[in-house]
C-alpha cells in the first residue's frame, strides 16, 4: 500500500482552512485517502484526509519561502495531473481553481510543462495505490489526451469507430494462422508458429529469420509466405538462395506449402512465373535487377541473407533498390566480422531503427573490437523490432544423436583395376596440353570419376558411351579397355556389404543414398535378386509415384533406394539408418541426406553408415569431413555455415577433384588433401567463433522479442 | 466479428477521410483516396476484400485484416481520432419534478436548476505478458458525482447509437474535462479489482512457464558440459582448457537463467486509450453548510433519490 497521501493519527492535531484546529478522534482508511473524524470547536466533522483544505501544520506558521514552493509545485502539478495525483502533500493536489495567484519564480520548461506530457513514475505510484508494483505498470502518457489542457470530445462518430478500431487491433489479425491446415508433411512447433505470428503481426512481414541452424528457418519462412498467399497480401513472389538449396527450397515449398515455386531458368522472363526461385548471383546482374524490379514482387525472400552484410556490394544495393512490401532475410549468422553488418541488413529492413551509421557507432560499438557491441541489453531490444532468433536452448527440443559408421571395403581385385584405371585415365586426359573443350571434358571426367567410386556399373555405362563417341581413336582404345575390365568384374564387394547390413538388421528401415540412377538399379537388381523387396525414389518420379513410394516405405517396406534429386522436402523420421552408398564429394549433399531423418521429429538415435574403399576419392573426403572436421557432429546446417568460412560451398568439390588428378602419387595426394583438412578446420574455428559472438549480441533477443511481441 | 460490421466501419471511415468506396460485392469494398488520404494508405487504389470469397471475387483484392499494412493504416487513422466522446441521455419530456429527499445531516439545500450528471466510461487497453492471457479492451464506468462505480458496462458502440449528440435546451452541462483525478482513481481501482483474478493467473502461469523454460536450459547445459567432460577431442590447452570451458558453461547457464527469470516475470500494461462520458438529465441543488455553498447534489430523472460528492468543497465527507 502506497502511502502518498497525508496519514493522520488518531489525537493528532490537523487545520482545516474554515473550521481551525481541531484533533483527529478516528480514522477510517479509504482507497485512496482516509477518513477522518475531526473533533473542532464546533463540533465533530468528517473529513476527507487528502483534501487541500486540511493540513498538519497551522497556515500562519508557513514561511513565504515555503508557501511559495509549495505553490510552485501546485502550479506544475496542474499542468502535469498525474503529479498531483502521487503527490504527498495535500496543498499539492489544490486545484486551479483554489490556487491563489501569485508570484512564481520562473522554472526551466521541462518535459511535463507542455501538458502533453506526463511523469510515468507519478502515474505509476498512482497505480500502486492498489495494486503490485511488479506486475501493473500503466502508461502515464496515455493520459495526455484525456488530463492535457487540449482534453476536448471529438467530433461525430469517431469515438465508436476508436473504440472499434481498437478492439479489432487488439485481435492483432493472423490471430488465427489460415494456413496450418494448408500444410502438409510437416511437424509443427510452437516456437516456429510463435516466430510465424510474430512477423505477420508485428514485424509486419519485414523480418530477420535469425534462429540458430537446425531449427526450420526455411518452415517458418514457407509459413509465412503460405499465410501472405491465403490471405492475398502475396501474389508474386522471389526467393534468392544459394544454387545449391534452389532445387531444395523448391521441393519443400511446393511440397509442403504447396507453393507453385520454379526455379528461374536463364533467360527466362522474371514476370512469366509469380512463384520463382533464383540465386542472388543471377538476380543481382545488371541485366536482371531492373526486370526484377518491374516484375512486381511483393516479397522477396533471401537465404544465406548474411551474403547482403556489406553495402557496398551489388547484392546489397540490388535489395536495398528493390520496392517491397514484405521482405524475409534467412541467415543464423547476421554478423560474421563487424556489427556494421548487421546495421545494414537491418537498414535493408526498416532503415533508420538502428539510426544512422554515425549514430548506431557511438551508442553501440566498441572501439577496437568491431564485433562487440557496447550494449548488447538495448541493442537486442532494438532489433526486437526487425529480428528474430531462437536458440535452440531456448526450445524444449532434444536432438538425437547422430551415429557414425563406416564400412571400409577391400575391393576385388578387378574392382582395384578398373578404378586404378579408369583415375589414371582421367589423370592422364586432363594432363593433355592440347585437349580440346577442356571444360566439358572436365565435367565428363568429373562425373565419371564420381560414379566410379559409386558402382562400377554406373562408371562402365559412362566409359561405353564415350568409347562410341571416340571410336576407334587414341582415347576410344583406352575406354574400350576399361569397359572391357568393368565387364570382367564378378564380385561387387559394395554391395555384398548392402546386402549383409540389410540382412544383419532384419527390424530395421534402411534408406539408402546413391548420387546415380544406375547404380540404384543395379542395387536394386541386386536387392531383388537376394529375395529384398526395395522401393525406388528419384527425381524422374511423377509426385504421385513420389508419394506412393514414401508412403510405402513408411508402411511395410524396409528399404529406400534415392537419389538425392527430388526428395529434399520429404519427411522420413520414421526411418532412422541412412546408408551412404556413395559419398558425395559436397559435403552439404551429404547433410541433405542425412537430414531426411536427423530432423525435428525424429525421435531415436540416428545411424549413418558410409560405404568406402580404400585409397579412393571418397576415402579422401570421409577423412576431412569426419575425422578432421567431424562433420557429423555437427547439426545441421552447420556445415554450411563452415564451408561459408573457407570458400564457395561449390568449391569444395572441385578442389577434391583438383588434388585427386593433380597429385600423381598417393603420398602427394595425402599431404594436398592434409592441407585442405587444415584449411577446413580453420574455417570451421573461425565459425564457431563467429557463432559465439552472434550467441553474446543475440542472447537477450531470445527473450526481449517475445516480450515486444506482448 | 461480422463481415457487415467491418465492412461498414471501414467504409464510413474511409468515406469520412475523403475517399471515394464503391461496391460490386458484399465482400468487397473498392476504395479510390484521396491524395491525402493516398499518402497515408500508401496506396491510392485498393480492393478490399472481407472474407475468402472477396479474395476470390477480385484475384486482386487484399484480404482487410490486422496484419495488413494498408488495413493497419486504416485502423491507425480510427484509433489517432475519437479518444474522447460525448453524449445525452435524452431527458424524458413529461418528467415529474423530482421530489428531493432528505439532504445529509448538517446542509441545506439551496437552488436548483435543469442540469447533468456524467458517467464516465473509461477504456483501458490491458496487455499481459503471457501469451495464453489474451490482451484486452476493459471498460471501468465511473458515475462522476458519486464517484461509484457502475455495476454494468453496456456496449459502448450499441449505446452510442442510443444517445443524443447535443444536450437539451436550458440544461446545464458540467465541466469534465480535463478528467479529474478522482474520477481516474476510482476507475483504476475498479479496474485493479476486475484483474485481480487474472493477474493471479498470469502469476500461475508465468511461474509454470519458468520451470518449463529453466528445466529446457538447464538439461541443455547439462548435456553440453557433460560432452566437454567426456569429448575425445583434444582442446590446445589440455585439462586446464577442459576446464575453463566447462566454468564458461556454467557461466552461461547462470545467465540464460537470469534472463529467463527476468523475461517471465509477469507483467500488465495498462493505458488509458478512451473515455468516453455520458450525461445523464438531473435536477441539480446547491447545497449549503451554515449558509455557505459546499457543493451540489444531483437528483436524477430515473432513479429519484440524491447523488452527493463523496467529498465537498471543504473537505467534508
Amino acid at each position: 500500500m502506497s502511502t502518498a497521501y497525508q496519514r493522520y493519527e488518531i489525537g493528532a492535531k490537523v487545520y482545516h482552512e474554515d473550521y481551525g484546529e481541531g484533533m483527529v478522534v478516528e480514522v477510517r482508511p479509504r482507497q485512496f485517502f482516509d477518513i477522518l473524524e475531526v473533533a473542532f470547536a464546533d463540533g465533530v466533522k468528517r473529513l476527507n484526509s487528502n483534501h487541500p483544505k486540511i493540513s498538519d501544520t497551522p497556515p500562519q506558521t508557513q514561511t513565504p519561502a515555503k508557501t511559495t514552493a509549495r505553490s510552485r509545485r501546485s502550479r506544475k502539478s496542474h499542468r502535469d495531473p498525474s503529479r498531483r495525483m502521487r503527490s504527498a502533500d495535500p496543498l499539492v493536489a489544490v486545484d486551479a481553481a483554489n490556487d491563489a495567484p501569485e508570484a512564481v519564480v520562473e522554472e526551466a520548461p521541462s518535459e511535463a510543462d507542455d501538458g502533453a506530457a506526463v511523469d510515468e513514475t507519478a502515474a505509476n505510484e498512482m497505480i500502486s495505490f492498489f495494486g503490485d508494483p511488479e506486475v501493473l505498470r500503466f502508461d502515464a502518457g496515455s493520459l495526455a489526451p484525456f488530463q492535457g489542457p487540449d482534453a476536448s470530445p471529438d467530433a461525430d462518430e469517431a469515438f465508436v469507430r476508436h473504440i472499434f478500431a481498437e478492439r479489432l487491433s487488439l485481435t492483432r489479425g493472423f490471430e488465427k494462422l489460415l494456413c496450418l491446415p494448408a500444410v502438409q508433411d510437416l511437424e509443427q512447433y510452437d516456437f516456429q508458429i510463435q516466430a510465424v505470428l510474430r512477423v505477420l503481426r508485428n514485424l509486419r512481414g519485414r523480418a530477420i529469420l535469425a534462429d540458430e541452424v537446425g531449427l526450420g528457418k526455411t518452415i517458418e519462412a514457407g509459413l509465412i509466405l503460405k499465410e501472405y498467399q491465403l490471405r492475398g497480401l502475396v501474389r508474386r513472389a522471389l526467393v534468392l538462395t544459394p544454387v545449391s538449396l534452389m532445387s531444395q527450397w523448391r521441393e519443400e515449398l511446393r511440397h509442403k506449402f504447396d507453393l507453385p515455386f520454379e526455379i528461374h531458368s536463364r533467360g527466362q522472363r522474371w514476370d512469366s512465373y509469380p512463384w520463382m526461385i533464383a540465386s542472388l548471383d543471377t538476380a543481382k546482374t545488371e541485366k536482371n535487377r531492373d526486370e526484377i524490379g518491374e516484375a512486381g514482387f511483393d516479397i522477396l525472400v533471401v537465404d544465406e541473407a548474411h551474403r547482403l552484410r556489406n553495402h557496398l556490394t551489388q547484392g546489397w544495393k540490388f535489395v536495398d533498390a528493390l520496392s517491397l512490401k514484405y521482405l524475409l532475410l534467412l541467415t543464423a549468422t547476421p554478423v560474421q566480422n563487424d556489427l556494421r553488418e548487421l546495421y545494414n541488413l537491418v537498414t535493408l529492413l526498416k532503415p533508420g531503427t538502428l539510426g544512422t551509421y554515425r549514430e548506431f557507432r557511438k551508442q553501440f560499438m566498441v572501439r577496437g573490437d568491431k564485433r562487440l557491441p557496447k550494449d548488447p541489453t538495448k541493442l537486442a531490444a532494438t532489433l526486437s523490432e526487425v529480428m528474430i532468433r531462437t536458440s535452440r536452448s531456448s526450445t524444449s527440443l532434444t536432438f538425437p544423436r547422430r551415429e557414425v559408421r563406416i564400412q571400409e571395403f577391400r575391393m576385388s581385385d578387378e574392382e582395384r583395376k578398373l578404378y586404378d584405371g579408369t583415375s589414371r585415365f582421367v589423370r592422364e586426359v586432363l594432363a593433355d596440353p592440347d585437349l580440346e573443350s577442356r571444360s566439358r571434358w572436365h565435367l565428363l571426367l568429373l562425373l565419371l570419376q564420381k560414379e566410379m567410386g559409386s558402382s562400377a556399373p554406373a562408371a562402365v555405362r559412362t566409359l561405353e558411351r564415350a568409347g562410341r563417341v571416340f571410336h576407334g581413336s587414341a582415347i576410344g582404345k583406352k575406354i574400350d579397355k576399361l569397359v572391357d575390365i568393368g565387364h570382367a568384374i564378378e564380385t561387387h564387394t559394395k554391395r555384398d556389404g548392402l546386402l549383409d547390413l540389410v540382412r544383419d538388421e532384419p527390424d530395421e528401415k534402411f534408406l539408402v543414398f546413391t548420387q546415380f540412377r544406375t547404380t540404384l538399379e543395379f542395387l536394386e537388381t541386386g536387392l531383388r535378386e537376394a529375395g529384398f523387396d526395395p522401393v525406388v525414389f528419384y527425381g524422374g518420379l511423377t509426385p504421385a509415384e513420389k508419394d506412393r513410394a514414401i508412403e510405402a516405405f513408411r508402411g511395410k517396406k524396409r528399404i529406400l533406394l534415392s537419389t538425392e534429386a527430388g526428395g529434399e522436402g520429404r519427411n522420413l523420421q520414421f526411418c532412422r539408418t541412412v546408408v551412404n552408398y556413395d559419398l558425395p564429394w559436397n559435403p552439404m549433399r551429404i547433410e541433405q541426406r542425412i537430414g531426411r531423418v536427423h530432423r525435428l521429429g525424429q525421435t531415436r538415435d540416428t545411424l549413418i553408415w558410409n560405404f568406402t574403399a580404400r585409397d579412393t576419392v571418397e576415402d579422401y573426403v570421409l577423412a576431412i569431413l569426419h575425422q578432421k572436421i567431424q562433420m557429423f557432429e555437427l547439426v545441421i546446417g552447420e556445415m554450411d555455415m563452415v564451408l561459408g568460412q573457407w570458400s564457395d560451398r561449390d568449391g569444395f568439390e572441385h578442389e577434391i577433384f583438383r588434388i585427386w588428378t593433380e597429385h600423381r602419387t598417393a603420398r602427394e595426394r595425402q599431404q594436398a588433401y592434409g592441407e585442405l583438412a587444415e584449411d577446413l578446420m580453420l574455417a570451421r574455428t573461425r565459425y564457431e567463433r563467429i557463432r559465439q559472438y552472434d550467441d553474446r549480441i543475440f542472447t537477450p533477443m531470445n527473450k526481449a522479442h517475445l516480450e515486444l511481441a506482448r | 466479428m461480422k463481415t457487415t460490421e467491418l465492412r461498414g466501419f471501414t467504409r464510413d471511415l474511409l468515406t469520412t477521410h475523403g475517399a471515394e468506396v464503391t461496391t460490386d460485392s458484399p465482400n468487397l469494398l473498392r476504395i479510390d483516396a484521396s491524395a491525402e488520404l493516398a499518402d497515408r494508405l500508401g496506396r491510392k487504389s485498393l480492393a478490399l476484400a472481407f472474407n475468402q470469397r472477396g479474395l476470390q471475387d477480385d484475384p486482386n483484392s487484399e484480404l482487410a485484416t490486422v496484419g495488413n499494412p494498408v488495413f493497419d493504416r486504416v485502423l491507425d487513422l480510427a484509433i489517432e481520432r475519437g479518444r474522447v466522446g460525448i453524449r445525452f441521455v435524452p431527458p424524458k419530456k413529461k418528467a415529474a419534478v423530482a421530489k428531493p429527499g432528505k439532504p445529509p445531516k448538517g446542509l441545506t439545500l439551496g437552488d436548483s436548476w435543469d442540469s447533468y450528471a456524467p458517467i464516465y466510461y473509461h477504456v483501458f487497453k490491458v496487455q499481459y505478458s503471457v501469451e495464453e492471457t489474451p490482451d484486452s479492451l476493459e471498460v471501468v464506468a465511473v458515475d462522476g458525482i458519486t464517484l461509484e462505480l457502475e455495476s454494468q458496462t453496456p456496449d459502448l458502440v450499441v449505446l452510442w447509437e442510443t444517445l443524443d449528440a447535443e444536450p437539451a435546451d436550458g440544461r446545464r452541462v458540467p465541466t469534465v474535462l480535463p478528467l479529474s483525478d478522482d474520477v481516474l482513481r476510482a476507475a483504476l481501482g475498479g479496474l485493479e479489482r476486475r484483474l485481480r483474478r487474472r493477474i493471479g493467473r498470469l502469476k500461475r502461469d508465468a511461474t509454470e512457464h519458468l520451470a518449463r523454460e529453466g528445466e529446457s536450459i538447464g538439461t541443455y547445459y547439462q548435456n553440453l558440459i557433460e560432452e566437454a567432460r567426456t569429448s575425445k577431442r583434444k582442446l590446445a590447452g589440455g585439462l586446464q582448457a577442459r576446464e575453463e570451458k566447462i566454468r564458461l558453461l556454467q557461466l552461461d547457464w547462470k545467465r540464460r537463467m537470469e534472463e529467463a527469470q527476468e523475461f517471465w516475470q509477469p507483467k500488465v500494461e495498462i493505458e488509458l486509450s478512451g473515455l468516453g462520458i455520458v450525461f445523464r438529465p438531473t435536477r441539480e441543488y446547491e447545497l449549503l453548510r451554515d449558509e455557505r455553498t459546499v457543493g451540489s447534489a444531483h437528483v436524477t430523472q430515473s432513479e429519484g433519490g440524491f447523488l452527493i460528492p463523496p467529498t465537498l468543497a471543504d473537505g467534508t465527507v
